[in-house]
């Protein structure tokens, strides 16, 4: 473990999965994380994995909360949104009720309880594997990006087909945006925990994020 | 998401899939015991029989089966009758583990189901058939992805899965307030592994809706209420019992709900080993929700030196990854036995409702949802007590005096026996509680009856009966030795007013009642009364007549102390200076007669008289009214005394010194 002293990494982000029920956050998060893929139940609450790259000859520690996509479990995973840098809302591309859902209620909850006004939001359409049962088009995805200010790219956990390119694209924009830079370097430790009292942004409704 | 199962806008189709086709049977794979596919990367030892029982292995769980049996009787026709009679020997025997072929029938008798199966005949038929839900495609969504790894869950649309689906959609309709949340499907998963559809539907509804214990619907319900709580209480219990880790997680910031929310949403089933799910149900569904926190609470003792020293994400990390040694039922289990937090859950939990509740209904909420699960352990207590008093107690007093004893309820703190043994007559007595009940329970294993073997009195003329019972082959710890001539013993020293309260706890556990009924009626918050400062002194007047001494088992005690110290509001340190006096210096304990007063008396028809005098009307009914007699309260002052109608063969043992 690295001391106080020397930190093994450049900067720490928080990453967010959201999105509906069975659209295959975990299953990514877990492709990501491990390159495999397996039966997975259902998140309760929240999970947490945990993950050390190397981009751009920056080495980063990646935190990323996979979150309950029921919506009972709405209560518990809001506050998991603060201090988020970077957010990756997921749908399924045979189901067209994640997609919608997506302007519907998890950009709104994304509105409401992120704080980093500059956050970066992903849209990830899972399940391209399936592609006789596909509902959802790309081109309907990249408008859906272009008008909501997200990045986009289609993705199969199954297959493996773009999930590294998911994070990396991900995490490459929140390396060029500075002002998400600032106290990412593991020092002060509020912007990972979804509930430090004294964040001086913690404005529920700000609304940047929608970009 | 779930690997190769297709989910598309055509569900309504999938619905009708489910009820006719069941999926290709899965290759043959090498499973666990329990009937979990294991892991692909031990295969080679998989294929290896796992290595034989040594024959003493064997023999101890026949034997154990064959306890299981008899306590159930046909069916499940003995059990009531036995959990009225010995609670205590129920409780100590589900805390090891309740033989896996019983387990389905036990978890129904415990959990209430079976009467609410018998009472519902017909309804889940109706549920499941003719209703239907707005959670379906969402319970189906979830179906494949319930215990994947388990042979009874992994065929498509097979039975399990089928079932699965059936009492999970029968309890959406039954209960459209909750629906269906995730999480319940690992309760009823982890049900049908052991019982049909219809049994695991009403265990569902038992637990939910509180047949036994508190209702837990408010984990499902919209904004999961009771989560919330649980997680307020766990996290102060965690700061208050584990201050090092406690305060670890205050700088990193880390709170319970990035840990244990699904331990209490799922009790559990979710991520743990099986055999270690299972052991917890058994307690869980005896005992109550406390066995979720204690065990919660033991992980993190037992792994606290590391955790203390892990940065917040490698806590995270941590907190989901408990090492596999930290997750053996016998180890873990026995620590979280040892954790107390029933009095402080309640408290906590009253001050939750207090903070998150304007006042007026927040006291009208503390007073509608009295603390069901403590109630009923401090009942049955209680009852264990008299019963135990009038099978064990009585007879061998009343063989010794001559006359009929009567545990009669005095006042609220304080008991009296009602017939006075002449003096003389009785030399000593010898009461160790774990020998008294593992040799009753014995006697009934072995021979069908109970058999309870009372105090020794060495001077008394049972020799005998004495013989009679000592005839017998082969009675594990029947035999109750007699303690040699009693050393003096100093009325002020802590150990003797300790033990002389876990002898006869029943006063301090009927104090407790009482206040709890108090509570009821006076409308008052019960905590303040549960145990009204715990100082309750034992009058300890040394009478002339009664030079005789009793004598404790060291172990016993501080085993009986750890387990109503809740009731007792012991702190830590007060408990370690128990346990280094008990340890060290008296690893026997004698004390005389009178200094217990021979003043404890117990309640037999119901508690009354004294208590009214101190202004609480009883309302409990007695215990022992159970045993055929009316159960209604007893407001005469003077409660008859009765004759003592156990109706089982008692013998006393008797020594010669």
């Amino acid at each position: 473990m690295a001391g106080n002293s020397g930190p093994e990494f450049d900067h720490i982000f928080k990453l967010l999965l959201i999105g509906d029920s069975g659209v295959g956050k975990s299953s990514l998060l877990l492709r990501f994380t491990s390159d495999t893929f397996d039966d997975l139940s259902p998140t309760i609450g929240v999970d947490f994995k945990l993950k050390l790259v190397t981009l751009s000859g920056r080495r980063l520690k990646l935190t990323i909360w996979d979150t309950a996509g029921q919506e009972r479990f709405r209560t518990l995973t809001s506050s998991y949104y603060r201090g988020a840098q970077g957010v990756i809302l997921v749908y399924d591309v045979t189901r067209r009720d994640t997609f919608t859902d997506l302007s519907e209620v998890w950009l709104k909850e994304v509105e409401l309880y992120s704080t980093n006004p500059d956050c970066i939001k992903m849209l990830v359409g899972n399940k391209v594997d399936k592609d006789a049962e596909r509902v959802v088009s790309k081109q309907e995805g990249i408008a859906f990006a272009r008008q909501y200010g997200c990045l986009f790219l289609e993705c199969s956990a199954k297959t493996r087909a773009n999930v590294q390119l998911c994070f990396e694209e991900l995490v490459q924009k929140i390396l060029d945006t500075p002002s998400l830079l600032a106290d990412t370097k593991g020092v002060k430790k509020n912007l990972l925990r979804p509930e430090e009292p004294y964040n001086p942004q913690a404005a529920p409704g700000a609304g940047n994020c929608t970009c | 998401m779930n690997g190769g199962h297709n989910l598309s806008e055509a569900e309504k189709k999938r619905i009708e899939e489910l009820e006719f086709e069941p999926g290709p049977v899965p290759p043959l794979r090498p499973v666990d015991r329990f009937g979990f596919l294991k892991p692909a990367g031990t295969g080679a030892e998989a294929s290896s029989k796992p290595p034989a029982k040594p024959q003493s292995e064997r023999e101890r769980e026949e034997r154990r089966l064959r306890k299981w049996r008899k306590m159930i009787g046909v069916g499940g026709t003995d059990w009531k009758h036995y959990v009225r009679r010995k609670p205590h020997v129920v409780k100590r025997r589900i805390r090891k583990g309740i033989p896996d072929c019983l387990r389905g029938l036990v978890w129904q008798l415990i959990s209430g189901s079976r009467d609410l199966l018998l009472m519902n005949q017909g309804i889940y038929e109706q549920l499941v058939v003719y209703e239907t839900s707005a959670a379906e495609l969402d319970i189906i969504r979830d179906i494949s992805r319930t215990f994947p790894s388990h042979v009874f869950f992994q065929q498509r649309h097979g039975p399990g899965q089928r079932s699965l689906y059936n009492v999970l959609k029968a309890y959406s309709v039954y209960d459209r307030e909750v629906g269906y949340v995730q999480g319940m499907g690992f309760l009823a998963g982890l049900l049908l592994l052991y019982m049909s559809e219809e049994d695991a539907f009403w265990l569902l509804v038992a637990l939910l809706k509180g047949a036994v214990h508190a209702p837990m619907e408010g984990l499902y319900l919209a904004g999961l209420p009771l989560v919330q709580q649980y997680l307020f209480q766990f996290e102060r219990l965690v700061r208050e019992q584990l201050p090092r880790l406690g305060s670890h997680f205050e700088e990193e910031v880390i709170n319970p709900s990035m840990y244990a929310s699904q331990w209490f949403i799922t009790v559990f089933s979710y991520s743990f080993p099986f055999s270690l799910e299972l052991r917890i149900w058994d307690v869980f569904l005896y005992e109550g929700v406390k066995i979720v926190f204690r065990v919660g609470l033991a992980l993190l003792k037992y792994c606290q030196d590391d955790l203390v020293k892990l940065p917040f994400e490698k806590l995270v990390h941590a907190l989901r990854n408990f090492p596999e040694d930290a997750l053996q039922p016998d180890v873990l289990l026995p620590m979280a036995y040892s954790i107390k937090v029933s009095r402080r859950l309640e408290e906590l939990r009253q001050e939750y409702i207090m903070m998150t509740n304007p006042l007026p209904q927040a006291e009208q909420l503390i007073k509608q949802t009295s603390p069901r699960d403590q109630r009923t352990e401090q009942q049955t207590s209680l009852d264990s007590d008299l019963i135990f008093l009038d099978n064990w107690i009585s007879p061998a007093l009343q063989k010794v005096c001559g006359t009929k004893i009567e545990w009669v309820p005095c006042r609220k703190l304080s008991w009296r026996w009602n017939s006075k043994p002449t003096p003389g007559d009785l030399q000593r007595f010898h009461f160790d509680r774990s020998h008294a009940i593992d040799h009753e329970a014995s006697c009934i294993d072995e021979e069908g009856s109970a058999e309870p073997v009372a105090l020794v009195d060495d001077d008394s003329k049972q020799e005998g009966e004495a013989r009679k019972a000592d005839s017998r082959p082969d009675r594990g710890k029947k035999k109750i030795s007699l303690a040699p001539k009693p050393a003096s013993f100093s009325t002020g020293e802590i150990a003797f007013e300790e033990i002389a309260e876990d002898v006869y706890g029943l006063e301090r556990r009927a104090g407790t009642r009482l206040n709890a009924s108090a509570a009821d009626i006076a409308s008052t918050s019960t905590s303040r009364h549960i145990c009204p400062s715990g100082q309750r002194k034992f009058s300890a007047t040394p009478t002339p007549e009664w030079p005789d001494m009793f004598e404790i088992n060291a172990a016993e005690t501080i085993e009986m102390f750890e387990n109503d110290r809740d009731l007792m509001r012991i702190t830590d340190e007060q408990l370690r200076e128990v346990k280094y006096h008990k340890m060290t210096k008296e690893p026997v304990t004698r004390f005389a007669a009178e200094d217990v007063e021979v003043n404890i008396s117990f309640p037999r028809e119901g508690i009354s008289t004294r208590s009214r005098s101190s202004g609480i009307k009883p309302h409990l009914s007695s215990p022992l009214s159970k045993k055929g007699k009316s159960s209604h309260v007893v407001d005469n002052p003077q409660p008859n005394p009765q004759p003592n109608d156990v109706n089982l063969n008692t013998t006393v043992s008797t020594e010669e010194e």
